[in-house]
């Protein structure tokens, strides 16, 4: 969990992309077409590039609609990506075929937001997990029905529910056979788009802890995503910041929230409510609407909001530089506090 | 209030019907659908009479203890005619619904999933047919293959897919984009099997409520080609075809027209109250 400290240098890379995008071709009228315009996209992850250590957990935080979650179904290979590279443990996956694909989805599998809408309300949570197993010869057939009832265990769930329906279930438990559909596959990588922010505070404590937990005990690499900052703060070890399909500043999770480099970064830590009324101020409300990711803002896709912005920001693109020890930031001008962490 | 108990797999089968379900139009339905499945799966049981053999002796009789719905210009009990008549209509109305549901299930399954062209293409052909009021196009159909049963068949299946496909398409879209359709692209299985075992069984429920009314459409429509001698060839007993073979008496042997045509709108009523309760049903319990 967050407060150990976790020692980079002897873990190796599990998952790296590299320069990766995915646009979105805007639909085109009829007009558009006679008009020879040009084709416009949707820039929703715009050259990423990211390494997930094996064992940590990643947070990937941001604003709605900054592309977040299509970084995380790019990266599980939903979307084919546009341009760059994914690699998973070396392999690169990133144009890799459906068939090419299939013998290595095991390694990395999803949980998902809405834990009704993830599971199919026509089958039971024995079929749903047993029809993973059997597809991909996990475990023998006649020890299928013990390792449903198995996983079921690890993820606080009763074996007396292995017959029952999606639609029966309270959404924690919903959320619980959605972990335990994703750990059948013993996977390596596990993506949680979002997993708790669909249920109730109290439930929310209950499934983070239970994600933890499962990631010491099997030593899972997990990609969490989520807008809560407090519940990545928490869970994670490192965290990502994205703004308009781009990363903006990425470090250990502590010194990232503690002392932040990027502007962006500072803006949306301060934003989170907090605790004490009488330390709550507007001081860091940020002005604006995000832009349009069909047209990016030239130069630092965040300065038309930064309260730093000067003339450099405007015209030059930032790249994601390292200015200590495992943090990174794409500004010009970072935040002093943060890098002298 | 209401204490919840847990209930095993077994015990919950049984609310597959609620009580609420049971309404009298379900009941009649039910009663009328099932006493026409008798006299099609036992009609040499339940008709008096072989419906072919002729009796000169026993021409246009009006209804009597011998022969209740009386007898045809040629003597056949109308009676047994009906009975075994059943067979015949009803197998029109089930297999003129099934093989459409099943290719025009297909059809939408491959249109919602894989989009693009071959969804315009599949879309744009069932816009044209359509088109078309659905007798017309049989009828044409028949004239271009031929009269007979296996035709008419044909004729039926071949028009009968389009709203199954628009039906399965329209909420394969939907359901396509849902998360458990992601969940399974992620455990990697192939398309053949989310189609058909994830998201056939979640879109087919209104396609087969349909199929209950359209059974409805599809044997009238069988009934009304063989009335115009297009489908079913006499003396063989069915349901339209006596009453073609009756029009010419209808002035002073209306018995010959009367009771095959009431069987059959006695039929067409308990098969759509049947598929209006099914609707109900489906619609209460929102799937």
């Amino acid at each position: 969990m967050a407060d150990i400290q976790f020692d980079y240098t002897s873990r190796s890379k599990l998952v790296e992309v590299k320069d990766l995008c995915k646009w979105f071709p805007v639909k085109r009228t009829i007009a558009d077409s006679l008009l020879r315009r040009e084709v416009r996209y949707v820039k929703a992850v715009d050259h990423v590039s990211l390494d997930i250590y094996q064992g940590e957990c990643l947070g990937l935080v941001g604003e709605s609609g900054c592309g977040k979650s299509t970084l995380a179904r790019t990266i599980i290979r939903l979307y084919e990506p546009t341009s760059g590279e994914i690699l998973l443990e070396g392999t690169d996956i990133a144009h890799m075929s459906a068939r090419e694909l299939r013998p290595l989805r095991p390694h990395m599998q999803m949980i998902f937001q809405d834990p009704y809408s993830s599971l199919n309300p026509r089958m039971s949570v024995r079929a749903i997990i047993s029809e993973l197993l059997l597809y991909h010869h996990v475990v023998p057939k006649d020890q299928v029905d013990q390792r449903v009832e198995e996983l079921m265990g690890m993820c606080g769930l009763s074996a007396d529910y292995a017959g029952r329906y999606p639609g029966e279930f309270s959404g924690g438990q919903q959320q619980r056979v959605g972990i335990a559909r994703a750990l059948a596959l013993n996977p390596k990588f596990i993506i949680a788009d979002e997993p708790v922010s669909a249920l109730d505070v109290s439930i929310q404590a209950q499934i983070i802890n239970l994600l933890g937990d499962l990631q010491q005990k099997l030593g899972l690499t997990i990609l969490f995503i989520s807008h809560d900052l407090r519940v990545v703060r928490h869970i994670t070890h490192r965290v990502a910041v994205m703004y308009l399909g781009h990363v903006m500043e990425l470090g250990p999770t502590e010194t990232l929230f503690d002392g932040p480099c990027h502007p962006y970064t500072q803006v949306l830590t301060k934003a989170a409510p907090e605790m004490n009324p009488l330390k709550r101020t507007r001081e860091y409300a940020i002005e604006g609407e995000t832009p349009s990711p069909i047209h990016m803002p030239p130069g630092c896709r965040f300065h038309p909001r930064c309260p730093y912005c000067t003339d450099q920001c405007k015209a030059e693109m930032p790249e994601l530089r390292q200015i200590a020890p495992s943090r990174f930031v794409a500004c010009h001008h970072p935040l002093q506090k943060g890098a002298g962490v | 209030m209401k204490r919840y108990y847990p209930q095993s797999e077994k015990t919950r089968r049984k609310h597959l019907l609620p009580a609420w379900a049971v309404t009298p139009t379900f009941i009649l339905g039910v009663v009328i659908v099932v006493i026409a499945l008798i006299m099609a799966i036992f009609p040499a049981q339940i008709a008096p009479y072989d419906p072919t053999v002729v009796d000169i002796t026993a021409r246009t009789k009006a209804p009597s203890a011998a022969h209740i719905f009386g007898t045809d210009n040629y003597g056949r009990d109308i009676f047994s005619r009906v009975v075994w008549g059943t067979r015949i209509d009803l197998s029109i109305g089930f297999f003129g619904v099934l093989v459409p549901l099943i290719i025009g299930s297909i059809i939408g399954l491959l249109a919602a999933w894989y989009g693009g062209w071959l969804d315009s293409l599949l879309m744009r052909i069932s816009e044209i047919m359509m088109a078309f009021p659905f007798p017309i196009l049989v009828i044409a159909i028949i004239t271009i293959l031929g009269t007979g049963t296996i035709n008419l068949y044909i004729a039926l299946w071949l028009v009968g897919w389009m709203s199954y496909a628009r039906l399965v398409r329209a909420e394969g879209m939907t359901l396509k984009k849902s998360e458990f359709i992601e969940a399974a692209r992620v455990a990697g299985f192939s398309d053949a099997r989310i189609l058909l075992r994830h998201v056939l069984p979640n879109v087919i429920s209104s396609s087969i409520v349909f199929a209950a009314s359209d059974m409805v459409m599809c044997m009238l429509t069988g009934a009304s080609m063989s009335f115009l001698g297009l489908g079913v060839q006499p003396p063989t007993p069915e349901w339209g075809a006596i009453l073609n073979e009756g029009r010419t008496y209808i002035t002073y042997a209306s018995w010959m027209t009367f009771f095959p045509g009431l069987v059959l709108a006695i039929t067409g009523v308990g098969l759509s109250l049947l598929g209006d309760s099914m609707t109900d049903i489906l619609r209460r319990k929102g799937r």
